[in-house]
């Protein structure tokens, strides 16, 4: 697979959630001009390979004339599945929705998303229960990256700086400052993350700065709580597609693993960029890029 | 389109569920309040609830017809678009007059038929405001859908583009007045179903028609437990939420297929009868069939 390689694995499993989300895979394949891969694992103890097959080839159907599109079948456990077919495609991107609501609440649920963005080393791509699908033949025109701090690296900045040049889209830093109180004193000795809105401005300007994709770049910076921050921001800015790290995207609590709940009601597609770059969009030149 | 025979409960619950849960709670309060602490005057039984019951009935009676007539239009647009594009493939494979010598002219009524084909695609991804150029390359091949970028309104453009190239049939003299007139009735019959679909996408049931059965059944449902907790005591949850899932049901269920391209399950199944459709014309114009048929996927069909 060479560097400009796009490729797009959309994982399926027929859910109301996945067919919603077919006309978001059609504007990023359209977008991107690229590749698609339709991949379903099924469980062979619960679904013969014929039906599977079945579903698979009816799932997406008008995806059978696009220029560059194959389906895949694997048989066993999902997450194996998708994380072991996902290893081989590094460069891809992997699409996944997430799963559907079913009104009751879930204590002990284990987000099969969240483990695949924690396993995976390629960048994955998502949608929030909350997120209204996009216009037909709408481009994406604001592209929006979190930054929390220095320590998460640049790896997201560098590639939604590469994709808002394949766009044509202006690109947005945001950054939330927390709302300073004293249990913050612990926190601190570990991030370098800017404690005002001044220094956060100046960190964000020397990283769009740096950027050699830097024709359009917006900062967004302000304090407070960062779900309610982080929407608002999102809103201000228009944006269409949020980037951000794969350390930002997930938080570990005393049990397990989950999407950062500051990205739940977020609403713009959501792309998880893994730590080791991909080359979906062509970063390289930015490799120098430090935080100050 | 659902096509099994029963609607599962999970597609229900999660819009109820909220709404259910609440009022589980409330009639649970109720009758504890009742039953336990001798709040005799939680007992409301002359409470007119059969009547306010048939009232809201009534309402909801007719919002579902009106969801249901705008979901059955929808399906008989689409009938009739696979029956206006049969019957212009054949028009387009039969009517062009045909000189074998050359060799420009079968490609033409072919390239027509592929344009029909494009047509039914573009119209179903502009009704679910899906993006169609991937397809349309598929389809027509990559030059003429990078053409069609410049529209905005896809399958309007498909449809002039089958005109001009009827036009420059004609001025090649492969086709006479009589045979335009006739292919140009169908094409006119594509552009009403068009528009007819983008009025039921782009006008919504009336909002008082949605808002005031939702209002009544929610006020409904509130008070049933006051009206039965006097006869039926601990026993008023059961009952009370019973009757009030067939009143939610009913108004779920209603406003579920009052949009029928909104990409949902409950959407007329215009991924299946683009297939049909593209089946049927490529099987006309005799190209080899590499396509599969649409099935249902866990009981709908898209």
């Amino acid at each position: 697979m060479t560097d400009n390689t796009r490729h797009l694995i959309f994982a399926t499993s027929f859910s109301d959630a996945c067919h919603a989300a077919i006309p978001s895979v059609a504007r990023i394949v359209d977008t991107l001009a690229a590749r698609l891969t339709i991949l379903h694992v099924y469980d062979p103890q619960k679904k013969t390979f014929r039906e599977a097959d079945s579903m698979l080839h009816s799932f997406f159907a008008e995806a059978d004339n696009y220029p560059d599109c194959e389906r895949q079948m694997i048989g066993g456990p999902v997450f194996e599945g998708i994380t072991e077919f996902c290893r081989h495609q590094r460069d891809a991107l992997l699409f996944l929705p997430a799963s559907d609501r079913i009104g009751l609440p879930r204590p002990f649920h284990r987000s099969l998303r969240t483990r695949i963005i924690r396993a995976l080393p390629s960048s994955v791509w998502t949608l929030n229960q909350t997120q209204k699908i996009g216009g037909s033949s709408a481009t994406v025109k604001h592209i929006a990256v979190w930054l929390t701090s220095p320590e998460e690296g640049l790896d997201h900045v560098r590639q939604a700086a590469a994709h808002a040049e394949t766009m044509d889209a202006t690109l947005h830093l945001l950054h939330v400052v927390p709302e300073v109180h004293e249990g913050m004193l612990g926190s601190t000795m570990f991030s370098a993350a800017p404690l005002g809105t001044e220094y956060a401005t100046a960190w964000l300007n020397r990283v769009a700065g740096e950027l050699p994709q830097h024709r359009d770049v917006k900062i967004h910076v302000t304090s407070g709580n960062k779900k309610k921050m982080l929407g608002r921001l999102l809103r201000q800015s228009q944006a269409e597609l949020l980037m951000v790290s794969r350390q930002s995207a997930l938080q570990q609590d005393f049990f397990r693993t989950e999407l950062n709940p500051t990205l739940e009601d977020c609403s713009s597609a959501l792309i998880c960029v893994a730590q080791e770059s991909s080359s979906l969009w062509n970063s390289a030149g930015v490799g120098g890029l430090q935080p100050a | 389109m659902m096509v099994r025979d029963q609607l599962s409960m999970k597609r229900l619950w999660p819009q109820a569920s909220k709404r259910l849960m609440l009022l589980l709670a409330f009639d649970c309060t109720i009758a504890v309040l009742y039953s336990v602490y001798g709040f005799k005057f939680l007992a409301l039984n002359g409470l007119p609830l059969a009547p306010l019951g048939s009232a809201i009935t009534i309402f909801l009676a007719f919002r579902t017809n009106a969801a249901y007539g705008r979901w059955w239009e929808a399906r008989q647009l689409w009938g009739s678009l696979v029956n206006t594009s049969r019957a212009l493939a054949r028009q387009f494979l039969t009517m062009l007059d045909d000189d074998v010598e050359d060799v420009e002219q079968i490609p033409l009524g072919r390239r027509l038929v592929l344009h029909q084909i494009a047509f039914v695609h573009a119209l179903r991804c502009h009704l679910r405001r899906q993006n169609p150029f991937p397809e349309l390359a598929g389809v027509l091949g990559v030059d003429d859908a990078e053409q069609l970028r410049a529209y905005g309104n896809v399958p309007a453009a498909i449809n002039l583009k089958i005109g001009r190239l009827l036009k420059q049939a004609r001025e090649q003299g492969m086709l006479d007045s009589f045979r335009w007139v006739s292919i140009d009735e169908n094409l006119t019959a594509l552009s009403n179903i068009q528009g007819a679909c983008e009025r039921i996408k782009n006008t919504p049931l009336p909002r008082q028609f949605d808002y005031l059965p939702r209002l009544l059944v929610n006020a409904f449902c509130w008070l049933v437990p006051f009206g039965l907790v006097g006869d039926l005591g601990l026993m008023t949850p059961v009952a009370s939420v019973l009757i009030s899932f067939t009143f939610i049901a009913a108004d779920v269920v209603s406003r579920e297929i009052e949009d029928p391209f909104e990409n949902t399950i409950h959407d007329t199944p215009m991924t299946s009868l683009s297939r049909t459709v593209e089946l049927n014309l490529r099987e006309q114009m005799e190209l080899p069939n590499t396509l599969r048929d649409v099935q249902p996927v866990d009981g709908f069909v898209y």
